[in-house]
């Protein structure tokens, strides 16, 4: 780096400016800070993709899904196996993109004309408002669509872009949240479980179970997505909290309420449970898969899950010597409300493209048939989104599917239809204030405020109208 | 009216011997511009283009969900920016986070390099385990430090055995649930993962001081402590100063230890810029806007290798 010294002066000489290296590499170094810029600007942009098209019904599909689990991976394996007995000309490739970050990788190939054909229906408004996929309205029989419950037709229906409702996938199994619970945890603690509890009860129990510094009555998750906020909700329904006073059915907007009285004591009753110390204290920071993995470890009795883990937990429980329960939502004053989940398939607007909707229908149809499902939750122990399918003893006889299957019949939509892009903005906004509030920052009053405000003003910069001001 | 006229003539008697230079340059590194053009085609391409596109996105209200729709909002993104409050706070986490990792990593690196010079046995294996860290992909580590970090982690566990929890540090505390120690807890990660870096930087630019340099310092009757401040960091500034400016642009743009330990919480207290952005984005769908604070990160990176480059020079001439 330096030129050689004088030994005689005891001195040296560097160069008399910057070497084209050093400017090579602060240029090189600049360069990175474009990238966030370049990164950003690549949404905007995008090339066509270049599939051949099928002269016949021969066609050689994508399917994208976002639960990676080696346990998926076969349940898929296993439908996959018995489509190409019936349908040897059409064959699929199965890509994954997992969930922290498929809405944003999804929405981004749909800018950049690079969907898949087919696969997960994950974020079915977001996908239908940017003109991502195809309406299955046509397509699908009415008979197909009575062997499903209200609710997995109404969560994937939603306004396209033409401005209508339309069907935007074929579910294949289906969940609504409900609690599991360490049963042996509870018997340590000197704790009965009935059949039902209030919030009130819940809290007692959670009470009883926690030793603090050793043990916790429940654990909770403030920060990812998806779970921290579907659960939070769920305490606010329970004490009334809702988004519209209308039908969430309807197209037309009408002004939001979530700033309710109700809401802000649901958010109190959820906020006690941590500021009480009867929740593992590390919520505020902890994702779904903390969550997951304090219930598991038996450092907290209490978790709020869906049935996607019930046979992976089972199985964990036996080895650490537990005992597992499924209970129902603890019913608040204005009762209990699950969040409806599962899984559709939905056909992308690449499909027409390349003309392969037909095969790609054929597919969704039969992972969504009675054999579909059916090969697919036994795997990997989910549970079928048709009645028929889950009238299998497998899961009606399963003691711990009970509070799942009991939720489902009942679980209304919540948000509504046209307020496109809700859900996406919810996993922004509201982890951040439930962080703020567990750590005692942000009110209960300030956190309902907060959401409505920020929500308002998400909508209507995506393009929403709304009836609020 | 003579002389007035005059200028212009002279004016274009330079221009054009200007002109004559620059095509005489050209002519004699014609070969130099042949061999630097495929690179500038691909600069321009991966680089300006994508810059230029970006500048021009966040002109727009570019929504994610509603891509078709971009309506032109000339610099309403820019005027949001300036009224929005988590935006300056960002910039306020940034700089923190931004000069404490680099300082941790700056000081961490130079006691390593200042270890490392000395003859010792087995320097070479040393060496090379001062590198690990750097090796380490950013959200393994990021991994890795969140399990060390939280409530019934190996940190408090340690906190614990050695008898410091209870008092000022409660017992199980999770480090990345409180807005008060998880930026620190980042910072402390961020010093880990960053300063080999500077260690093997400074280690070599070390070795380069000439040792009859020392000698003469140590016949003069000079301290170690002397003799490094007087001969080994005269020695190794311009490498420190590299290396920092360096060091300040990663840091800067990182967003992997934040995305994967904190995503910005709890609550926005560890929100930089970078994840901001990321945020305003991939989260709420506002690309338009989320391209304006690139582009802002885009100017005061610049801004910061121009005060490089002039500290630099400056640096060169008072030598």
């Amino acid at each position: 780096m330096f030129e050689k010294m004088n030994s005689t002066q005891h001195n040296w000489n560097p160069p008399s400016g910057p070497t084209r290296r050093t400017i090579l590499k602060a240029a090189a170094g600049f360069g990175g800070a474009a990238a966030a810029a370049m990164a950003l600007s690549a949404c905007g942009s995008g090339s066509s993709s270049s599939a051949a098209k099928p002269k016949t019904g021969k066609a050689t599909l994508t399917n994208v899904e976002h639960d990676t689990r080696p346990l998926d991976r076969a349940a898929y394996a296993a439908v996959y196996q018995a489509f190409r007995a019936k349908n040897p000309d059409i064959e699929l490739k199965f890509t994954e993109i997992p969930w922290e970050q498929a809405r944003s990788k999804m929405l981004t190939l749909g800018q950049g004309n690079s969907l898949p054909n087919v696969g997960r229906m994950a974020w079915p408004a977001d996908y239908a408002a940017a003109g991502m996929v195809l309406p299955l309205d046509d397509r699908v029989k009415p008979e197909v669509l009575a062997r499903y419950d209200q609710m997995a037709i109404d969560q994937y229906s939603t306004q396209g872009d033409d401005g209508k409702v339309h069907l935007f996938g074929l579910p294949w199994f289906a969940g609504a949240t409900a609690v599991m619970v360490n049963k042996t945890m509870l018997d340590k603690a000197g704790v009965k479980l009935g059949a039902t509890w209030t919030t009130a009860e819940f809290q007692d129990i959670c009470k009883a179970v926690t030793q603090t510094g050793k043990q916790w009555g429940v654990t909770l998750d403030g920060n990812g997505i998806g779970d921290p906020v579907q659960i939070f909700l769920m305490a606010v329904y329970a004490y009334g909290g809702k988004w519209v006073a209308g039908d969430t059915k309807s197209t037309t907007p009408e002004p939001l309420v979530f700033d309710s009285p109700e809401t802000v004591e649901g958010i109190k009753w959820y906020l006690n449970l941590y500021k009480s110390g009867v929740a593992v204290p590390s919520a505020p920071s902890d994702t779904y898969q903390q969550r997951d993995a304090n219930f598991i470890a038996g450092k907290a009795a209490i978790a709020w899950q869906g049935p996607w883990n019930i046979t992976a937990t089972q199985a964990t429980f036996k080895k650490n010597g537990f005992d597992l329960v499924s209970m129902p939502l603890p019913t608040g004053p204005a009762g209990n409300t699950s969040v409806y989940g599962g899984g559709a398939a939905g056909i992308f607007k690449s499909s027409q493209k390349q003309g392969v909707v037909d095969q790609a229908f054929t597919w969704i149809d039969f992972l969504g048939s009675d054999e579909g499902e059916k090969l697919y939750c036994k795997a990997n122990g989910m549970i079928p989104a048709s009645k028929a399918a889950r009238s299998d003893a497998y899961w009606s006889a399963n003691p711990l599917y009970q509070g799942y299957l009991k939720a489902m019949e009942s679980t209304p939509l919540m948000f509504p239809v046209w307020a496109t892009g809700l859900e996406s903005l919810l996993d922004t906004i509201v982890p951040p204030l439930l962080q703020g509030a567990f750590n005692g920052q942000v009110s209960e009053q300030d956190m309902a405020k907060k959401i409505q405000e920020q929500v308002v003003k998400g909508l209507q910069k995506n393009g929403v109208k709304t009836a609020n001001s | 009216m003579t002389a007035l006229s005059s200028v212009p003539r002279s004016q274009t008697k330079r221009r054009s011997t200007h002109w004559r230079q620059f095509r005489r340059e050209l002519k004699r590194y014609q070969l130099g511009y042949v061999f630097l053009a495929p690179a500038m085609i691909i600069l321009i391409f991966v680089d300006f283009v994508p810059m230029a596109r970006g500048m021009w996105t966040s002109l727009h209200s570019f929504s994610l969900f509603r891509p078709r729709s971009k309506p032109f909002v000339g610099l309403q993104n820019y005027r949001d920016l300036l009224h929005d409050s988590l935006f300056w706070r960002a910039l306020g986490q940034t700089a923190y986070y931004t000069l404490a990792s680099v300082a941790c990593q700056f000081l961490l690196g130079l006691l390593a390099a200042v270890l490392l010079n000395q003859s010792v046995r087995f320097r070479a294996f040393f060496r090379g385990l001062v590198l690990i860290p750097w090796v380490v992909p950013g959200a393994l580590a990021g991994m890795m430090f969140a399990l060390l970090f939280t409530s019934n982690g190996l940190v408090n566990t340690v906190l614990y055995h050695l008898g410091l929890t209870g008092g000022i540090i409660p017992e199980n505390y999770p480090w990345l649930s409180h807005g008060s120690t998880a930026m620190p807890v980042l910072i402390f990660t961020s010093a880990w993962k960053g300063f080999p870096f500077f260690a093997v930087m400074f280690l070599a630019a070390m070795q380069a001081v000439p040792s009859d340099l020392y000698e003469a310092a140590r016949v003069d009757g000079a301290s170690k402590a002397r003799s490094f401040w007087h001969v080994t960091v005269p020695g190794i500034r311009a490498t420190m100063l590299i290396a920092s400016l360096l060091g300040l642009i990663w840091t800067f743009n990182s967003i992997d230890l934040i995305y994967v330990m904190t995503y910005g919480g709890p609550y926005y207290s560890t929100t930089t810029l970078v994840m901001l952005a990321y945020q305003q984005a991939f989260g709420v769908g506002q690309v338009g806007y989320a391209t304006a604070i690139a582009m802002v990160i885009l100017v005061l990176m610049g801004l910061v290798t121009a005060a490089y480059l002039y500290a630099y020079r400056r640096l060169v001439r008072s030598i």
